[in-house]
């Protein structure tokens, strides 16, 4: 329905406990590794400064 | 002095993008921040469905559907339906919903609609407090959709007694999506999933999302068991006033809802009207709670005020920028060429990671609105953009003179930009010339259509223009998806 979403759904859950604490594992993982995400982003940044550099002049 | 002065203004009109370059890298601290270590699944407090309805029959059908089949015990799950009265088939559309739904569907007809928003929550909020089945009240919208595990992934912060209120991600949901929805699309993942982020980091959240509320039925009771009808802005209301009494309020970004949002420019400007007017209202009544330190909240955080006060300041600030950069050129060409170059350096570069880092953080975003994040400036100032990062080849061949006015006439657009903006809005009112209008939209650009737009709240409270409460309409695109 929504997509991917923010942290690709896993199969449906069924409203139990042990499908909230696996979608909850993957929740925190995926908070985890927003670090990943920073320096990814940090790329084009890079690639705008060095093309800054390249055609100063 | 005065170049001090200009100095100090062309600053200013860098310090929004600052700002929220600085909210987006404290983004990886949400790890220790999200409130999902304390957070307990199979979590599942009675919770009331509390949505208020006029002339919604085209989107309750499905939304009631699809909100009672959640992945939720369905004996703790209800839903309370307040019909402001509708003149549509709304009713009938209630009744068949009551038919099939039993006793887990709820309906209160108001005799006298129109009042707004929170006038007709209140009246849900009378009978479900009234009552003492219900532990938490998630207010909604009519045309919210919630992802099926939505409702548990709010729930389960309210496991921790500290917390008064959670908001979810409200995801732009219209098939077909033309431009302005992809707009309002990455806006959102913007607004939401990183900004949010940032504000669960300080402890301080601006404003749990209209149509995703979950509120524990002793913060509403704290509140006074009702919603301030006072402001335009009730949500934002709702949410200083839980921190002020000490609840804590959590966002979480893995609980998602659709939604339909305005396909026009139009439709876009008045809703967007009616929130930034209620923010005025809003920052005049609660300003003392800026950049001042609480034992009881985070409200007074530096970076909580500065964001705020920049969205708020952001067509001041850049008339400000625009009018010093055109007066240093006046004065002196070199001075204003190192102002404008520098101005554009931290806003490109902030606008780059930015931009970047919100695509990142949601794929669905990033497919469907990857182009209307890119021209999210408007595409003239993209282009000034890749001229100040690479002058060499695009204006090597320009004569002095040449180069002096192009570069007056970008100054000059950082502000005429919000103008043009307004003048779209007057086009696309024109019979025939709408679709112009819209298609010209990324050439002037969805962020100085929003600063328009706060621009023009500043003059309507200015004239102390007619509060009166204008809904968006919904035509049901979500549940055509």
């Amino acid at each position: 329905m929504t997509g991917a979403g923010s942290a690709g759904r896993a199969p449906s859950a069924d409203g139990g406990r042990e499908s909230g604490e696996v979608a909850l594992a993957r929740h925190r993982r995926f908070e985890r590794r927003l670090w990943v995400r920073a320096l990814a982003a940090a790329v084009p940044v890079l690639l705008l400064v060095w093309a800054h550099a390249q055609w100063w002049t | 002095m005065v170049t001090t002065v200009l100095a100090v203004l062309v600053a200013l009109g860098a310090l929004p993008m600052a700002v929220s370059l600085v909210g987006y890298l404290l983004l990886p601290l949400h790890a220790r921040a999200a409130h999902l270590d304390r957070a307990v699944p199979g979590t599942h407090p009675r919770i009331t469905v509390l949505v208020p309805a006029w002339n919604e029959a085209a989107v309750l059908r499905y939304s009631v559907d699809r909100t009672l089949t959640a992945d939720y015990p369905p004996d703790r799950l209800r839903l309370l339906v307040v019909d402001d009265a509708s003149t549509d088939d709304t009713p009938a559309v209630l009744a068949a919903a009551r038919e099939r739904w039993g006793v887990r569907v709820d309906t209160l007809r108001r005799d006298r609609g129109g009042q707004g928003k929170a006038h007709t929550l209140n009246a849900g909020l009378e009978r479900i407090l009234a009552e003492d089945w219900t532990d938490a009240v998630l207010i909604t919208d009519a045309d919210v959709v919630f992802a099926p595990d939505a409702v548990a992934h709010l729930a389960r912060h309210l496991a921790d007694p500290e917390v008064g209120a959670v908001t979810a991600f409200i995801r732009e949901g219209s098939r077909p999506a033309p431009g302005i929805t992809r707009s309002i699309g990455f806006e959102y993942a913007a607004a939401q999933l990183a900004a949010r982020r940032t504000q669960n980091v300080i402890g301080a959240q601006a404003c749990l999302a209209g149509g995703a509320q979950l509120l524990t039925r002793e913060n509403l009771l704290a509140l006074g068991g009702a919603i301030d009808t006072g402001t335009l802005a009730e949500d934002t209301v709702t949410t200083l006033l839980t921190q002020v009494h000490g609840r804590r309020v959590v966002f979480d970004p893995h609980a998602e809802c659709l939604a339909e949002e305005p396909a026009s420019i139009d439709a876009l400007w008045r809703q967007r009207l009616r929130w930034a007017r209620g923010n005025i209202g809003v920052t005049r009544r609660f300003h003392r709670l800026f950049f001042r330190p609480s034992r009881e909240h985070h409200l007074g955080n530096v970076w909580f005020g500065l964001q705020w006060y920049c969205t708020l300041l952001l067509p001041v600030l850049m008339v400000c920028s625009s009018a010093a950069l055109v007066l240093t050129w006046l004065i002196d060409r070199s001075m204003s060429t190192l102002y404008f170059q520098g101005w554009w350096a931290v806003n490109a570069l902030a606008f780059v990671f930015t931009t970047a880092y919100t695509l990142l953080l949601d794929r669905d975003v990033a497919r469907r609105s990857w182009w209307q994040a890119l021209t999210f400036p408007g595409l003239i100032n993209v282009a000034v953009i890749v001229w100040v990062i690479a002058p060499g080849p695009i204006s090597g061949g320009w004569s002095e003179g040449t180069r002096e006015w192009v570069q007056l006439a970008a100054m000059v657009w950082i502000s005429a930009c919000m103008l043009a903006a307004w003048g779209l809005r007057r086009l696309e009112r024109v019979p025939r010339l709408g679709g112009l209008a819209r298609t010209l939209l990324p050439v002037v650009g969805f962020g100085p259509l929003l600063c328009a737009i706060t621009a023009a709240a500043y003059v309507a409270e200015a004239r102390g223009a007619s509060r009166a409460w204008e809904k968006t309409e919904k035509t049901g695109k979500v549940a055509a998806s």
